[in-house]
């Protein structure tokens, strides 16, 4: 009875998600201009946000390098765009990061908590100004242009980054890698001792995140057309994904999804409408979703299928 | 045939000498208790054979091995296993996960998921806690855990 009702929920669900990829990539011929344009942006944040879940998530490690990956993405995207096709100059945005996050990782992930979060972000400081510092020495300029690129193409550049982040995130999850990860969150001296190579875990996992970020940050370079390093490495990116993820809620892989979506479509509308209170109203909604949603919207809707039925097993 | 030996066994808390030029074996099918009182450094020696921290001096072999100098994980597969004197369950997952992670990890030649979780189930079955094998390991009696 129990695995009927569960492989029609499954195929179901199925369904539903093979349903809406196929609007979402058929969109561009019933919808034209600012709706992918939007789509696009909306995708970025989904993408940032279940590319920081799937490191931090699982293993508590609070990372604030998501602008950091970003960033040398968008500038992977200015130095090769103009003389690599597209697939190219993005995967290679998206290695590029990961081979930053595989060295970083290697020589931070030994620190936990609050130092292992200033480290990453000081990174985010390190690699834009080392940038900065380069551009205005040896180039004699700040700042360049990206290759331009019909927004058609982002949007399916996009999408197709998004499904993949999607699978690889849905697999790990499932796998025992993933639940390394997860005794790795819970208790990393144990997880050592019961086998795990947790460094190895860590650092992998790190990179894998950060090769998403880079690769998303290497397609909406091409919208941007212009890029400096204050624009590239901007450490509002490094918070907002976390922001997205928290309020979207940690315990389920569509968590941050609802919450990036959610957000930057806010972020749209607030930007367009009310632009000089839109940091304001952004902040208040905030304030209060982690007041009163701790456990996020994943969370809310949980315990609203539940129902009655928590707290069944006596907690001793 | 000596299974676990170590050689002027040495590790310093600062200038504090917790564990100083300590030599012990245990044989083959024996069973040895460490007593001592509080502070005498028995955890640290545990600690030490771990790897939980590194030593300062001598050597610790494994059935003739040198394991002192590997990581934790390593000195796991090679089949030494230790608990905490607090329990330390991973306690968001369920007991059936914490189990199969032993069995995927924990052995040296890996196993494939399936493997694992029929030998978890099994091991659950041997204690007594196959009933509760979905629940948060959190949610289990201290006992239990």
């Amino acid at each position: 009875m129990d695995i009927i009702k569960f492989t029609s929920k499954k195929s179901f669900s199925i369904g539903f998600i093979g349903f809406v990829l196929v609007l979402l990539a058929a969109l561009p011929l019933y919808a034209k201009g600012y709706t992918p344009i939007l789509l696009t942006s909306i995708f970025m944040y989904v993408i940032l946000s279940v590319s920081w879940t799937l490191f931090s998530g699982p293993t508590g490690y609070m990372s604030l390098a998501t602008a950091a990956f970003f960033g040398v993405g968008i500038y992977t995207a200015a130095f090769l765009g103009k003389t690599l096709p597209l697939p190219v100059f993005i995967i290679s945005g998206g290695l590029i990061s990961s081979i930053v996050a595989l060295l970083v990782g290697a020589l931070t992930l030994r620190l936990r908590g609050i130092y292992f979060a200033i480290f990453t972000f000081g990174l985010v400081m390190l690699i834009s100004n080392l940038l900065l510092f380069w551009e205005l020495h040896a180039m004699e300029t700040r700042g360049r242009f990206v290759v331009i690129v019909d927004y058609n193409t982002i949007y399916y550049t996009m999408l197709i980054i998004f499904v993949a982040l999607m699978l690889t995130a849905y697999f790990i999850r499932r796998s025992k890698f993933g639940l390394a990860l997860q005794s790795i969150g819970e208790n990393e001296e144990a997880a050592a001792h019961i086998g795990i190579n947790v460094t190895l875990v860590k650092v992998v996992n790190f990179a894998v995140s950060a090769f998403f970020i880079g690769a998303a940050g290497a397609t909406i370079a091409t919208r941007w057309t212009y890029v400096d390093p204050y624009i590239a490495f901007n450490p509002l990116f490094s918070f907002l994904p976390v922001l997205m993820a928290i309020f979207g809620g940690m315990g389920q892989l569509y968590g941050p999804v609802i919450g990036a979506v959610i957000f930057a479509y806010l972020q749209e509308i607030l930007i367009t409408r009310f632009a000089e209170l839109y940091m304001l109203i952004f902040g208040v909604i905030l304030v209060f979703s982690i007041l009163y949603i701790p456990n996020g919207l994943v969370g809310l809707i949980q315990k609203w299928r539940k129902g009655g039925q928590a707290g069944e097993h006596a907690s001793n | 045939m000596r299974v676990i030996e170590g050689e002027r066994v040495t590790k310093y808390f600062g200038g504090l000498a917790a564990v100083s030029n300590v030599d012990f074996h245990v044989d083959n099918g024996e069973i040895v208790g460490l007593i001592g009182p509080n502070g005498a450094g028995k955890t640290t020696l545990f600690n030490l054979i771990s790897a939980a921290i590194a030593l300062k001096s001598g050597v610790i072999r494994f059935k003739g091995e040198k394991i002192s100098g590997l990581k934790p994980y390593q000195i796991c597969r090679m089949g030494v296993s230790r608990t905490f004197q607090s329990v330390k369950v991973f306690s968001n997952l369920s007991v059936l996960q914490n189990v199969m992670l032993g069995s995927l990890y924990g052995a040296p030649a890996g196993m494939s998921d399936a493997d694992a979780n029929s030998e978890a189930t099994e091991l659950l079955e041997f204690v007594g806690l196959s009933n509760v094998s979905m629940i948060p390991a959190k949610d289990l009696t201290l006992a239990n855990q």
